[in-house]
């Protein structure tokens, strides 16, 4: 139901952009606000990780031994898992590093992984989308038939059963010490590699339509390059599909790097990211409880904030939805 | 109608044979020397070069692709003599690690896997369907806010979390459910059920959400529509219309959804058979991956990619026999 409203003639009418649009709509949802609130809290804590932990005098990798009862196990001293003043989130059983320090460098790592991957993959889905919708004929076929090879894959099952061997294989060519950095740029190729497919799929046929519309044909008409056209025409009305997958695909990656890490054939010790330290907790979740839920309630969070900036982005950027505006 | 039968499959075993390349040409380039797996620490070169040799790793890779498809069909020879084997067809390649076929590893793990995942899909596709029926129903009531918050959570929530937490929590700390193990179900049903029923409730919860969210969608959209006002008009009681009009539009991309989702759970579902000790195919890959033991991955990989080549060619033919209005040429 479409309520009429009144037109202020004295002004004059600014046309609003998508974005603008967009935002607007966004902007209403509070839900979808304190979302994104929290999702950016959580991105400025990761990257200023290093600045915070100098401030507070915490390094990730320092073995605290005072922190921990050699008697008992090597569990934490103290009850909640050792949290005190000095460790805001109790030390890590067995060798006791602090927990808050691992948390925020591990959550630099896990965050980055996932943003990239993302990125990567919705600019190349975009650009292979529109070449394919563009250009039509054979290479849309060609491209159709890439993308059925990609979506046949057990993505999951094909990360965990190359990633390990393969991170060993680019850490000699790499020639890098550290098989993490490896696994890191390996973790992010191969999410990319299989990540960008659904929505080049998506764009495709949205391109299809588009590229018969009539302000195309007149910039077809006027002499404009392909490149032009699919850059200039027909891109910024496809950024709002970017934008709405950006937001779903986030939280995905971010899980899928946590579960790999914690399957063991992530990142590995020491260096820290959330899988990571719930693969270690698991051992002691019984005993150290709050060891294993630090970091799966820190997980939970984020990426059920992140779910909510999605949902809130494709409700309000989505066109196609009906709004009683 | 016969033709598109035809076209399909042949795209889908095309389709297969790529798969098989790719994975088969991905782990040749991988950095060992499988040869050199195959034995412990304590190996000769001589043993080394003999089970190069019996294997089949010594010839040119394109060979072992062939030899790797021959395998497939007809079967395959390892060896000369006292120390040959053979494994018969569908041979998949065979596992020095494990002394074994892995056509016949793959046959042991399979059986856990179905369990899983008809038990846990069908969980997730019923309840998820009766919820979102509910929602819609209620809609704006108490039930439609509790599904949305449900549905948030229970898709924000990692498999793999939640697995953890009822393992630590509900098994070990509470011990309301007996720990994990596997039982056959025709040997022992009830504990067959009383271990696989965390595992299956786990695994559902993602697509439980998805599912009320989507079967909300479709009741709320075709309750409005034309031929349902009508079915209440001439008078039919509510029960009839809604699952006689309302949901009979949904029914054709439900089907295509969950056998999708099937197919995709029959791959392995790695991290709750990891969790839970179910001695599946997605145990087995990791068991394999951390042991290096590249025939059984191949065979692993091939597979779950086969489920889901298998269950697109079935919703395609199934879509063109159930929706009338797609007719293909």
């Amino acid at each position: 139901m479409a309520r009429t409203k009144k037109v202020d003639t004295t002004q004059a009418v600014a046309g609003r952009s998508p974005w603008r649009l967009g935002w607007d709509r966004f902007r209403f949802n509070r839900v979808a606000m304190v979302s994104l609130g929290i999702s950016i809290f959580f991105f400025l804590v990761a990257y200023l990780s290093s600045p915070i932990l100098a401030i507070l005098n915490l390094d990730p990798y320092a073995m605290d031994r005072s922190a921990i009862d050699l008697d008992n196990f090597n569990n934490p001293i103290g009850p909640w898992g050792g949290i005190s003043t000095v460790h805001w989130l109790g030390v890590e059983p067995g060798v006791g590093r602090d927990v808050f320090a691992r948390l925020i460098i591990g959550a630099r790592t896990s965050i980055t992984i996932a943003t990239v991957t993302s990125v990567l993959s919705i600019s190349i889905g975009m650009v292979i989308g529109l070449i394919a919708g563009y250009f039509k004929g054979r290479v849309d076929e060609a491209i159709g038939r890439i993308i059925d090879l990609l979506l046949a894959f057990p993505t999951f099952f094909m990360l965990i059963a190359i990633a390990r061997p393969m991170a060993e294989r680019l850490q000699v060519a790499l020639g890098v010490d550290d098989k993490n950095i490896a696994t890191i740029i390996l973790l992010v190729v191969l999410l990319t590699i299989f990540g960008w497919a659904g929505l080049a799929r998506l764009i495709r046929s949205d391109v299809l339509s588009l590229r018969e519309r009539e302000f195309v044909l007149a910039a077809e008409s006027l002499g404009a390059s392909h490149g032009r056209i699919i850059f200039k025409e027909l891109l910024p009305s496809l950024w709002p599909k970017a934008i709405i997958f950006l937001s779903l695909s986030l939280p995905g990656f971010l899980t899928t790097e946590a579960a790999l890490s914690f399957l063991g054939i992530g990142i590995q010790e020491p260096m820290p990211s959330w899988g990571v330290m719930l693969e270690m907790a698991v051992a002691k979740a019984y005993t150290v409880p709050t060891y294993f839920l630090i970091p799966a309630t820190t997980l939970i969070i984020l990426v059920t904030a992140l779910n909510l900036v999605g949902t809130g982005v494709s409700d309000a950027f989505d066109p196609k939805l009906e709004r009683n505006q | 109608m016969g033709i598109y039968i035809f076209r399909r499959t042949l795209y889908a075993i095309a389709l297969l044979f790529v798969i098989s390349l790719v994975v088969f040409v991905l782990f040749s380039a991988l950095p060992f020397d499988p040869a050199s797996l195959t034995c412990g620490k304590n190996c000769t070169t001589e043993v080394i070069e003999a089970n190069r040799i019996r294997l089949g790793y010594d010839l040119p890779m394109w060979e072992q692709y062939v030899k790797f498809l021959q395998g497939i069909f007809i079967g395959r020879d390892y060896g000369h003599g006292v120390a040959s084997f053979t494994c018969p067809a569908p041979a998949l390649g065979y596992s020095f690690f494990r002394q074994e076929c892995v056509t016949s590893l793959l046959i042991t793990a399979l059986p856990p896997t179905i369990w899983l995942a008809i038990g846990s899909v069908t969980l997730w596709v019923g309840t998820g369907i009766l919820l979102g029926i509910w929602a819609a129903r209620r809609r704006g009531g108490a039930p439609d806010h509790i599904i949305n918050v449900l549905t948030v959570f229970a898709t924000s929530m990692p498999t793999f979390l939640t697995g953890q937490m009822a393992l630590t929590f509900l098994i070990g700390k509470f011990g309301w459910i007996p720990p994990p193990d596997y039982y056959e179900p025709y040997q022992n049903f009830p504990k067959f059920f009383s271990t696989m029923f965390l595992p299956w409730i786990v695994l559902a919860l993602p697509g439980l959400a998805i599912y009320a969210r989507l079967t909300r969608g479709f009741v709320l959209e075709t309750g409005s529509e034309d031929f349902v006002r009508t079915a209440r008009a001439k008078g039919l009681p509510e029960k009839t219309i809604l699952w006689r009009h309302t949901l009979r539009p949904a029914l054709s991309p439900l089907t295509t959804l969950a056998a999708l989702d099937l197919a995709f759970m029959l791959g392995g579902a790695v991290v709750t058979e990891k969790i839970f000790s179910i001695p599946g195919l997605g145990r087995l890959t990791i068991q394999s991956v951390i042991q290096y033991d590249l025939p059984v991955i191949v065979g692993t990989t091939i597979l779950a990619a086969a489920f889901i080549v298998v269950a697109n060619l079935i919703v395609d033919i199934l879509y063109s026999v159930i929706d009338p209005r797609v007719r293909l040429k």
